[in-house]
């Protein structure tokens, strides 16, 4: 990797957003330069900052002002709509060289053969989804086998019980905190349990799936005891 | 002239309607809102202070001061009261649990060495130039420690980020998890540590550490390695969010 193309995807890498094998090439590519090196000093230095500026959340006047004003610039109807993007599109001047109408005939080519490709693909994959069910069945039956998951859905499913009672009592803003975390979790969960039935020997997976569970158990609690 | 004298008439009933509705708008702003009763304490502190606050809902700000006091001062909704327990310098608000809870926002002071244990269920956390061991739980709360030297630390959030900018000058653990949020955490490059970081998400981003770290372990979804001469352990955990460290 060169310096303009470790320029052209350090802000990513300062955002995390990064492929691990994109991530790979950059910090190699940094460890050796300095002026890269700088470069994602700076930036992370910036991000690093603007956290500690203080939250201004707009008023609900602005938004609705906002609100109406993109109201106010779009047509109202469909047809309204659709007439302005027809003429939008007739007002501008398309003017093509042969090497042009060239590109844009390969390019549509290009396109179709990767849709075939993609298509052909997918439909190879049909069988080894249904190979991975058993997979999925096979983890599940060793979670259920594992003593401590054992216990942690049996806790789980008692803290559900009064949870459920007390509920209602709560007020919407903690009902909704409450929901929000519960979905959280479910996701971590199942991330996890498909990641573990991917690769059943990833002993970090299997560490989060036990935090997740502990973390289920301790939201739980502390709205049971609410 | 009749016309005239009517429209002097009707202008000057207007102006003194506008008059009434002014001076009716200002008795209503003069009247305390019920909706913001207020709780202010101080408490004298001879030694090291250990203050607890169990919250519910809304936002706990802790900073530290100069005066060997705690000042704390909560704005509640009528429905919500905060019972106190002191013992010698130690300190405990509860807000108590009612059906709806009320909303209760406390902005207090502390000695920098105090040890704090805040929970909340609901509400951003900000602790500002504290020295004594944090232990933060919430369920629904970004976290922010700023300016923080901190001898040990645990953070445990279920969503929401926690943000860490300070230093290890302790013995730890230092433990930051969240479930759904990121872990940003800033140091000295000086400072030493045991790393071990997990982030589902597999987005783990060690900055200017990575290269100076001696790893012992890296893999997509955990790093683990020494920082300079080791030392107190650094844990970093996050889901389906990010893992920050940067130097300062």
């Amino acid at each position: 990797m060169n310096c303009q193309e470790c320029e052209e995807i350090i802000s990513d890498y300062v955002d995390g957003a990064l492929e691990p094998g994109a991530q790979t090439k950059i910090e190699h590519h940094l460890a050796n330069c300095e002026a890269c090196r700088a470069v994602r000093d700076d930036l992370l230095q910036i991000v690093h900052f603007s956290k500690q500026l203080p939250l201004h959340i707009p008023t609900s006047d602005l938004w609705s002002r906002i609100q109406t004003e993109i109201e106010a610039e779009q047509p109202k109807t469909w047809w309204a709509r659709s007439k302005a993007r027809l003429q939008n599109l007739y007002g501008r001047d398309f003017k093509f060289s042969i090497p042009q109408f060239a590109a844009i005939a390969a390019a549509c080519i290009i396109v179709a053969a990767i849709g075939v490709v993609v298509w052909q693909k997918n439909n190879s994959q049909v069988p080894q989804f249904a190979n991975a069910a058993p997979a999925d069945n096979q983890l599940q039956t060793k979670l259920a086998n594992d003593p401590s998951f054992q216990e942690f859905e049996q806790t789980i499913k008692q803290l559900k019980e009064s949870v459920e009672q007390r509920k209602d009592t709560w007020g919407p803003e903690l009902r909704l905190s409450f929901e929000r975390n519960m979905t959280s979790i479910d996701q971590s969960l199942n991330d996890c349990r498909q990641l573990l039935s991917r690769n059943p020997n990833d002993e970090t997976c299997k560490e989060l799936l036990k935090n997740a569970y502990s973390e289920k158990v301790r939201v739980l609690q502390g709205f049971a005891n609410f | 002239m009749l016309r005239l004298k009517d429209t002097i008439e009707r202008c000057r009933g207007r102006k003194l309607a506008r008059l009434l509705a002014l001076l009716a708008c200002l008795f209503y702003l003069a009247i305390p809102s019920p909706a913001a009763i207020k709780f202010d304490r101080t408490y004298n502190i001879k030694g090291q202070a250990h203050l607890t606050v169990a919250n519910i809902n809304g936002a706990i700000t802790v900073t530290a001061w100069n005066r060997r006091a705690i000042a704390v001062s909560a704005i509640n909704e009528p429905s919500a009261a905060i019972a106190e327990q002191v013992s010698g310098d130690e300190i405990s608000l509860t807000v108590k649990k009612a059906m709806p809870p009320g909303k209760v926002s406390f902005q207090i002071f502390v000695p920098a060495d105090t040890d704090l244990r805040l929970n909340n269920y609901l509400g951003r956390i900000e602790v500002r130039g504290v020295r004594g061991d944090v232990s933060i739980k919430s369920y629904d709360s970004e976290v922010h420690l700023i300016d923080a030297a901190i001898p040990s630390v645990d953070v445990n959030v279920t969503t929401g980020s926690i943000f860490f900018d300070g230093d290890l000058t302790g013995d730890g653990p230092y433990t930051l998890q969240t479930l759904n949020g990121d872990v940003d955490v800033s140091l000295p490059a000086t400072t030493s540590f045991q790393l071990s970081t997990r982030a589902l998400s597999e987005k783990i981003n060690l900055g200017g550490f990575l290269n100076s770290l001696s790893s012992e372990n890296k893999a997509p979804k955990s790093i683990s390695g020494t920082h300079l001469k080791g030392g107190p352990r650094l844990s970093l955990i996050a889901f389906t969010g990010r893992i920050l460290l940067h130097k300062k």
